[in-house]
């Protein structure tokens, strides 16, 4: 089963690893939302090794996800910020990101704990994300300013996001319970997560990696 | 949690996963799909309006012509006929030595009147092109600048054929324009123009010495902007391609590209 679960591990550094090398190789050429995209590869590559290495050390690591989570919601929002300018005021973004990081804090400190894992969190976080994904495709197809999807960035992101926090969504509502009566059933959904995590760094990848101009 | 429960959880989680999961797949490929219809549908609309901006054009032209046809033909046949029936006239003055001088002023006057008037009307309808094809029209009209501009203006050719008559009228203006910015605009004291006649090509070449533009930053406003732009309309009306090259400073090159379309 260790071995199953290092392999877990090992696929989810490399899987993070391929964007930020990416990003890097062309950071010079890259646009602020693909800098952003990239700033959250780099966070969630950071944050994995040192939960990673605290797991492999036995020492506890729910806490990174609490820290992981409330910097990946800023990033994501503000991506889309940077798009749906126009659809949704600053006003509304700024009250949805307080209130995500007052609801992040209340939760790690009074509701869950900062020892337990997030799954309020990672809940309320998916599901902000859906909306603004699908705001983001409600405003592509209607402007029609993109000429070939295929070749935006934005795009391969958002369907990698969608992906991701729609297929996890039940994850992270029943992670408590999964880990706390049924340990195999736990592994199981933790690794149907991990593919859904690696869904989104191979869509990052393609985000980073396409150039719409040409 | 015993066996029977867990498979049951299992299975209902696993469902309510894979129904979310597949609800973004439907919906990516939903926003894929529609997003490239409605382009296509876009590009489409944009190639009936090109459509219906070339019929236009072409019509304007018609119509341009048929005018430009009507004047030249009551220029030189009123105009003419009056000026003509004037110097006839003046030849009765001319034979009386008190005023003899002055009519003979009169008559240069009206000489130059009446030469002025066939080169508007000729301008305005080359008589050379309909008659004797392009390469006789060019000819006469390099001819023409260069008395009277003192500039040099090489025309090279192979052997012609005869195209459609719109389409020899359509390079004549686009030639007309072309050397038109040539005098105006570039200021060039050399000026080359090539016709190659293929079996179903046809070519011309346009080159000077001149100032040279900068082709990126021409405001469209501008009246060498808008010759482009009128050039770019004709050769579309033709369903040829224009092609501009040019540098500040480095003089003027154009290319025109035709189908033939014989008459």
């Amino acid at each position: 089963m260790s071995f199953f679960i290092n392999a877990l591990f090992a696929s989810m550094f490399v899987g993070g690893l391929i964007p930020v090398i990416i990003g890097f190789a062309s950071y010079h050429s890259l646009t602020p939302v693909k800098r952003l995209i990239l700033a959250l590869m780099v966070c969630s590559l950071g944050l994995n090794i040192i939960q990673i290495t605290l797991a492999l050390h036995s020492i506890p690591n729910l806490f990174i996800g609490h820290i992981y989570t409330l910097i990946e919601f800023i990033l994501i929002a503000y991506i889309y910020k940077l798009k749906l300018d126009k659809l949704i005021p600053l006003s509304v973004f700024i009250a949805i990101v307080v209130g995500f990081v007052v609801f992040s804090l209340f939760n790690t400190f009074v509701i869950q704990g900062l020892h337990a894992n997030n799954s309020y969190q990672r809940t309320l976080e998916s599901v902000l994300v859906v909306v603004f994904v699908s705001l983001y495709f409600y405003k592509t197809a209607k402007e029609l300013k993109v000429q070939r999807i295929e070749r935006e960035p934005l795009f391969w992101f958002s369907a990698g996001a969608l992906l991701y926090f729609s297929g996890a969504l039940f994850i992270f509502i029943f992670s408590n319970y999964l880990l706390l009566y049924s340990r195999s059933l736990g592994i199981t959904f933790w690794t149907a997560h991990t593919f859904f995590l690696l869904l989104f760094y191979l869509f990052s990848t393609i985000a980073l990696w396409i150039n719409p101009k040409k | 949690m015993d066996q029977s429960q867990e498979i049951e959880f299992a299975w209902l989680l696993t469902t309510g996963i894979g129904i979310t999961f597949m609800l973004a797949v439907v919906i990516i490929l939903f926003v894929v799909f529609y997003q490239k219809r409605l382009s296509q549908q876009q590009l489409h609309m944009q190639e009936l309006e090109n459509q219906q901006q070339q019929q236009l054009f072409s019509a304007t032209n018609q119509v341009q012509e048929k005018e430009r046809k009507r004047i030249a033909h009551d220029l030189h046949d009123d105009v003419g006929v009056v000026l003509s029936t004037a110097k006839l006239y003046l030849s009765h003055l001319i034979d009386q030595p008190e005023i003899q001088e002055v009519a003979q002023k009169i008559d240069q006057l009206v000489d130059t009147a009446a030469q002025n008037v066939r080169q508007i009307s000729h301008n305005l309808t080359p008589q050379n092109l309909e008659k004797f094809g392009l390469v006789s029209a060019i000819n006469e009209m390099c001819k023409h600048i260069q008395e009277a501009h003192q500039l040099e203006v090489k025309f090279e050719h192979n052997e012609e054929e005869r195209l459609a008559f719109e389409q020899e009228l359509g390079v004549y203006r686009i030639v007309q324009e072309l050397l038109n910015n040539g005098l105006k605009h570039a200021q060039a004291s050399e000026i080359l123009l090539g016709v190659v006649f293929q079996p179903k090509k046809f070519i011309l070449h346009y080159q000077d010495n001149g100032v040279g533009v900068d082709l990126e930053n021409l405001a469209k406003t501008s009246n060498f902007g808008l010759g482009l732009q009128n050039m770019i309309g004709k050769a579309e009306v033709l369903k040829g391609q224009i092609k501009f090259q040019s540098k500040p400073a480095n003089g003027f090159r154009a290319s025109l590209n035709l189908e033939i379309q014989h008459s």
